[in-house]
C-alpha cells in the first residue's frame, strides 16, 4: 500500500551499524523545519531477500519495506499502537473480535482504492500454501476468518484470545530477542545438556564482546533483550566464563580424550559444532563474532565450532537437514512473545533448538492469551528461566541496537518505539 | 715494453654483476619456503585469539601487531605461507601435469583431435583467468580444494599451447622419424624421444606461472573463495583486516606485503631463469 502522503526526504544517511547505542533521540541540529523535497541515500548494510513485506524476515529489509507500504496500525513512542490506514479499532468483550475501521481516502499508487477487500485479500494470502508459512503457522495461528463488513470496515475474528495478532497488523520493528547462539538438541552432541552448559562456560562472553565491539555492545543475559519489559534481570551473571567448569562437565560428558590438534573427542569422534551463518542476514560483524566464540571455545574447552558463512539457499538448506548444532538469531517484533513464539515453541517455524516442552509450550500460549502486564511478565520470566537456566538452549550475546550517522542537513531521524533500528524514512527531512 | 695484459671478457663481467634484485627475491623465497616448511620455527599459534589484546600495534611482543580477534599478525603471515603458496604450487602442478598431457595428446592425434583440442584451449585462454576461475568456484562450492583445481585448470593452456607447439617441431625432428624406421614402438616414441624434448620451456614457464597462481589464489580468497576462517592465509587475512585499514594497518598491509613479496621474488626469479636458458630466443 502505497503511503499517500509524500514522504519528506533528505541527503546522504549512512546507516553504520554496530550495537549498543540508545535508541531515541538523534535529532540533528541544523535540519530547521520540515520541508518537502529533495533525494536521500541510505546505506543499508544486509542485501533485502525480497521487498515483499509480507516475507521479509531481515530487520535492515524491514527499512526498506516499510518505505513503500504501509500497515492498519504503527507504534507510539512507547509500543503502543496508533492508527495509520485504520482510524481505529474496537476489541469484542470476549477478545475474539477485532474490528477495524479504515481509511477512506487512500489509494494504491496504481490509482485501486483501499478498502476492506484489499485487507481481507492480503491476510487470505498468508493462507496460500508455502507462501509465509512461518506467519501463518504462528502469528496468524488464531485467527479464524476475515470479514467485510462494509467497504471502510474489516473484522478479524479469532478462534480464541490473541493479543499479538495486532502486531501482524502493525508497523513497526523492534529489538525483541537479544542476538544469541540456540543449540540444537535434536541430536549429539548437544543432546546432552552438560555440553551445552561447557560450551556457555567456555565463552567468556565480556570479553569477546570488548574485543569484537570495543565496548559498544550491550551484553545480554537472557533471550529477551533487557529493555523489554519481559526481561528477567535475575538472570545476569549466573553462569558463564567458566572454563574450569566448562572442562569439568566436558571431562564428565565422556569427552575426555584430545586429538592432534587440541580439540576434544570421545571414541575417536571431534566435538564438533556447525555454526551456519547466511551471508545476507550477517550484519553487526556476527561473523567476526563467531570467529572470536570459535577461538574462545577452542582455547578454553577444546570445543571445535565450525563456521560457515554461506548463500541463503544453502542456509536454509543445512537448517532444513538440521546439518547444524548452533543457530543464531535475533528478532525485531515489537513485542518480545511474538520473537519467543517462533524460536521455542514446539509448532515455532523457526524453533532451531528442537525443544519440545509441553510446559514451555503451555506458557507461551498463555503470554500470548494476553492479561495483564504483570501476569504476562511472570509467564515470560518461567519462560526465559526454563530455557536459559533449567535447560541451557541459548547462549545470549548482546542486545541489538543500532548506531545511525546521518549528515546534519537530515531533520527528524530516529528510532522505532522501544528498538533498535530506524522504522522508515517517513519522518526524515532535508534542511537547506 | 710492457704487454696490456688481456682485460677481462665484458660478457664475464656482467655475468657477476652483482643482482641485488635476485639477491633479495632469492632470499625472500628461501624465507617463504622455511615458513611452509617449518612454520613453528619463528612463530607461535596462528589462531590463538586474545580478545583483550585486539587490534594492537607492531610491538616487541607482536611484530606485526594483532587483529580483530587479538591474534598475532605475524605468526597468521608466517603459518599463511604455508597455505599460500601450497595452493599455487598444488594449483600449477595440476596445470602443468595436465597441460604437458593434453598439449602432448594435440600435438600427436589426427587433425580434427588436434583442432578440438586447441580451440578448448582458445578458448579456456579467452577468457580472464580470475573469471574462469570463480566459474568454477561457482558450480564445485568454495574451499581450498576447488581453488586449487579451479586455477590449475584456468591456467593449463599456457602450457598446453606451449607443449603443443613444441610437439609438432619435435615429431617431425630427424631423430623422431628415425627411432620410427628403427620400429620404436608408440610408446617409446612418445616416452622416450619426443616427451623429453617439448619439456624444455616449461620449468621455466612454471616459475614464472606459479607467481601467477599464488596472485589468483590470494585475490580469490579475498573474496572469500579460498580457505575459510580462521585459516592464516594471506589473501583472507587481507580481506578480514580491510575493515580496520583506518585504525590497524598492520592487520591488511603486512599480510599484502607478504603476497607481494613472494609473488615479485617469484616473477623475478622467473625472469633470470628465462634470460638465462632462452635469452637467445628472446
Amino acid at each position: 500500500m502505497r503511503r499517500t502522503r509524500p514522504a519528506a526526504v533528505l541527503a546522504a544517511v549512512t546507516l553504520a551499524l554496530t550495537a549498543a547505542c540508545s535508541p531515541g533521540s538523534s535529532a540533528a541540529p541544523g535540519a530547521g523545519q520540515p520541508v518537502s523535497g529533495g533525494s536521500l541515500t541510505w546505506a543499508v548494510e544486509t542485501e533485502p531477500i525480497t521487498f515483499n513485506p509480507h516475507q521479509y524476515a531481515q530487520a535492515k529489509a524491514g527499512l526498506l519495506a516499510w518505505n513503500t507500504f504501509e500497515a492498519l496500525l504503527t507504534h507510539d513512542d512507547k509500543g503502543g499502537y496508533l492508527p495509520w490506514l485504520a482510524t481505529g479499532y474496537e476489541t469484542s468483550p470476549d477478545g475474539k473480535t477485532y474490528t477495524f475501521r479504515l481509511r477512506t481516502d487512500v489509494s494504491f499508487t496504481d490509482g485501486t482504492k483501499f478498502d476492506a477487500t484489499a485487507v481481507k485479500a492480503n491476510v487470505d494470502q498468508f493462507a496460500v500454501e508455502g507462501y509465509n508459512p512461518a506467519v501463518q503457522a504462528v502469528q496468524l495461528r488464531n485467527l479464524d476468518r476475515v470479514e467485510v463488513v462494509d467497504p471502510a470496515t474489516v473484522a478479524f475474528h479469532l478462534k480464541q484470545p490473541d493479543v499479538l495478532i495486532l502486531l501482524t497488523f502493525a508497523r513497526g520493528l523492534n529489538s525483541g530477542s537479544a542476538y544469541s547462539y540456540y543449540f540444537n538438541i535434536a541430536h549429539a552432541p548437544f543432546d546432552d545438556i552438560r555440553v551445552r552448559q561447557a560450551f556457555r562456560e567456555a565463552v567468556d562472553v565480556d570479553a569477546v564482546l570488548q574485543g569484537v565491539y570495543r565496548g559498544s555492545a550491550t551484553r545480554a543475559w537472557s533471550v529477551i533483550g533487557p529493555t523489554s519489559p519481559f526481561y528477567d534481570r535475575s538472570l545476569e551473571k549466573t553462569y558463564g566464563g567458566d572454563a574450569a567448569e566448562a572442562n569439568r562437565l566436558l571431562d564428565e560428558a565422556g569427552w575426555t580424550t584430545r586429538d592432534a590438534d587440541g580439540f576434544r573427542t570421545r571414541d575417536g569422534k571431534r566435538l564438533t559444532v556447525r555454526l551456519v551463518q547466511s551471508a545476507p542476514f550477517v550484519r553487526d560483524r556476527r561473523d567476526v563474532l563467531a570467529q572470536a566464540v570459535q577461538a574462545a571455545v577452542k582455547q578454553s574447552a577444546g570445543i571445535d565450532l565450525n563456521v560457515a558463512l554461506v548463500d541463503q539457499g544453502t542456509a536454509t538448506q543445512a537448517l532444513a537437514d538440521g546439518a547444524y548444532e548452533v543457530f543464531d538469531n535475533s528478532r525485531a517484533d515489537t513485542d518480545a512473545g511474538a520473537a519467543l513464539n517462533l524460536l521455542l515453541h514446539s509448532a515455532g517455524a523457526i524453533n532451531r533448538t528442537g525443544v519440545k516442552d509441553p510446559e514451555l509450550d503451555r506458557l507461551l500460549e498463555e503470554g500470548q492469551a494476553g492479561g495483564d502486564q504483570a501476569a504476562r511478565n511472570g509467564t515470560y520470566q518461567r519462560v526465559q528461566r526454563l530455557t536459559v537456566t533449567d535447560q541451557a538452549l541459548i547462549l545470549p550475546l548482546y542486545a541489538p541496537a543500532d548506531q545511525v550517522a546521518a549528515s546534519a542537513t537530515v531533520g527528524g531521524l530516529g528510532f522505532e518505539p522501544t528498538a533498535g533500528v530506524p522504522g522508515s524514512a517517513y519522518n526524515l527531512w532535508l534542511g537547506r | 715494453m710492457t704487454v696490456a695484459l688481456p682485460r677481462p671478457v665484458a660478457g664475464r663481467l656482467t655475468l657477476r654483476r652483482p643482482r641485488p634484485g635476485l639477491t633479495a627475491a632469492t632470499a625472500v623465497l628461501a624465507l617463504a619456503l622455511t615458513a611452509v616448511a617449518w612454520p613453528s620455527l619463528f612463530a607461535g599459534d596462528p589462531l590463538a585469539a586474545d580478545p583483550l589484546h585486539v587490534l594492537e600495534a607492531p610491538s616487541a611482543a607482536h611484530w606485526f601487531g594483532t587483529d580483530q580477534l587479538g591474534r598475532d599478525v605475524f605468526d597468521r603471515v608466517v603459518h599463511g605461507a604455508r597455505h599460500s603458496l601450497s595452493i599455487g604450487v598444488a594449483a600449477t602442478v595440476i596445470a602443468v601435469g595436465a597441460g604437458i598431457l593434453l598439449g602432448l595428446l594435440a600435438g600427436l592425434t589426427h587433425k580434427a583431435a588436434d583442432e578440438v583440442l586447441s580451440r578448448g584451449f582458445d578458448a579456456l585462454a579467452a577468457f580472464p583467468l580470475v573469471l574462469l576461475a570463480l566459474l568454477f568456484i561457482a558450480i564445485a562450492g568454495t574451499g581450498t580444494v576447488s581453488l586449487i583445481v579451479a586455477i590449475g585448470i584456468a591456467t593449463l593452456p599456457h602450457y598446453a599451447r606451449v607443449v603443443r607447439a613444441q610437439t609438432l617441431v619435435v615429431r617431425r625432428a630427424p631423430y623422431v622419424t628415425h627411432a620410427v624406421a628403427f620400429g620404436a614402438s608408440r610408446t617409446r616414441l612418445v616416452l622416450r624421444h619426443v616427451l623429453p624434448n617439448v619439456l624444455g620451456p616449461i620449468p621455466v614457464l612454471a616459475m614464472i606461472g606459479l607467481g601467477e597462481a599464488v596472485l589468483i589464489a590470494a585475490g580469490l580468497s579475498f573474496l572469500g573463495l579460498g580457505p575459510q576462517p580462521p585459516s592464516p592465509e594471506w589473501g583472507a587475512m587481507l580481506s578480514e583486516g580491510r575493515g580496520y585499514l583506518h585504525i590497524a594497518w598492520w592487520a591488511s598491509v603486512l599480510p599484502g606485503c607478504a603476497v607481494t613479496a613472494t609473488v615479485i621474488s617469484l616473477t623475478v626469479i622467473g625472469r633470470h631463469l628465462q634470460n638465462r636458458f632462452e635469452g637467445r630466443h628472446q
